[in-house]
């Protein structure tokens, strides 16, 4: 395993749980969008 | 890519490490969220309604009958013949609702009672004896009932016989058995109440009636209109009382809810009772628990001020035909969380389920298997439970 592949690794954790959390995070605030579209329209 | 090697950088293998990594954290943090307190901000907030029905000194139930059918296979078979389990129920040709030479699942209610009203609820003997000759598998039919009596903190007792049963002839046996007969007669009965509208809770309704007329009584609203009208054609003559969705406190310690839910075999809304018994706990007592146990438990904690949770009975409609799937084994493991310190149980809880109760070391209380009842392991014809402070 060369040193390229661990710190790909490490950085992929890294970004893996941030992306997981954006998501959480982004889907009720989605969900609010949508609501508030659906007011307008 | 010849220069990055020669400067000793692979980045071919960065970018699998990246993958491998990404996927590795995503899926690792959906793992840790599950299991975390945050998961919680997705639920709905819940503010227990802390409502106060006041106590009682102890609740006892008489176990009338709950053998409500006798053979699962005769049953399941009839109502699949009829087109399944959605189907309604007053088109089965069963007891007491058959036209001549009934047909499984080409009946009406109105076909069905024209040939028996002019016998309730006074001549039961020959109404049944129509059934006898002309209903889909009369000899199935049984019934559930049970008398709860609820002593109050200033010692007066009040008697509520809960549902009528299904066939006339089994609920009448059974009801003189355990001298339910004369106690409506007396007027020693304070009310009746209907669970919901199946047939083997409510088709023995003109059995009740033979013996008092003028009994209030009381059902969940979203009875059907055949319902209605039977409760008319059997011959009832007092007060009744149709309770709306949620809860109704009646007296000190005792309140009914009703469950606006779909049940099979087209019925809607089931109602249960909550009796908060002093120094004991809350007890809660059931037909045949068609909102679940979980939801049955989980709306008093919900809804009533009590300290815990002391007893159930009933049948808790867990695999009343006997079927065993794995998924009931999370409802036998749930179970535990309410600390349930005595179960009565039978009827719909069906034989297996109570087994396993017992094997998961819950206090349940045994029967004696008499009068038709198959099997020790739950609360059989004639047996008793009392829930009060030791």
């Amino acid at each position: 395993m060369s040193t390229e592949y661990k710190i790909g690794i490490f950085v992929g954790i890294v970004f893996g749980i941030l992306f997981y959390f954006a998501v959480v995070w982004a889907l009720p605030v989605m969900a609010k969008w949508n609501w508030m579209l659906t007011k307008i329209t | 890519m010849a220069e990055e090697e020669k400067k000793g950088l692979n980045r071919r293998d960065f970018v699998k490490g990246l993958i491998v990594g990404g996927a590795g954290g995503a899926i690792g943090a959906m793992g840790i969220y599950s299991y975390s307190p945050w998961r919680e901000r997705h639920f709905a907030k819940v503010t227990p309604k802390n409502i106060d029905i006041g106590e009682c000194r102890s609740v006892k139930v008489t176990n009338i009958s709950e053998t409500s059918w006798f053979e699962n296979k005769v049953l399941m078979g009839d109502i699949k013949g009829a087109g399944g389990l959605l189907v309604n129920q007053y088109t089965y040709n069963w007891p007491p609702f058959a036209e001549p030479k009934g047909q499984l699942g080409k009946g009406t209610y109105e076909k069905g009672i024209r040939e028996i009203k002019k016998w309730l609820p006074h001549d039961l003997e020959r109404a049944w004896q129509f059934q006898i000759e002309n209903a889909v598998h009369p000899e199935n039919a049984g019934g559930f009932s049970c008398l709860i009596e609820v002593e109050l903190l200033d010692g007066t007792r009040k008697k509520i016989l809960q549902d009528a049963g299904w066939s006339y002839n089994w609920m009448d046996q059974s009801y003189k058995r355990e001298g339910i007969d004369r106690m409506l007669e007396r007027k020693e009965i304070d009310l009746f109440m209907v669970t919901h509208e199946h047939f083997d809770h409510f088709w023995g309704l003109p059995v009740v009636y033979k013996y008092n007329p003028e009994i209030i009584t009381y059902i969940p609203e979203g009875f059907y209109q055949e319902g209605m009208q039977y409760i008319r054609d059997s011959g009832h003559r007092g007060k009744l009382v149709v309770t709306k969705p949620g809860l109704t406190p009646l007296f000190s310690g005792c309140a009914l809810y009703n469950f606006a839910i779909p049940i099979i075999c087209r019925v809607y809304g089931e109602q249960s009772w909550y009796f908060n018994v002093k120094d004991a706990g809350m007890v809660s007592v059931t037909g045949c628990c068609h909102q679940g146990i979980i939801q049955f438990a989980a709306t008093a904690k919900d809804t009533i001020k009590y300290k815990k949770n002391y007893g159930i009975y009933g049948g808790l409609h867990i695999s009343p035909f006997e079927d065993w799937d794995p998924k009931y084994d999370d409802l036998v493991l749930s179970m535990r969380k309410y600390e349930f310190e005595k179960v009565g149980c039978n009827h719909c809880t069906g034989i297996t389920c109570a087994k396993k109760f017992i094997d998961a070391g819950y206090p349940i209380v045994q029967g004696r298997a008499r009068f038709r009842t198959k099997d020790k392991a739950y609360l059989g014809n004639g047996d008793t439970i009392e829930f009060r402070a030791v």
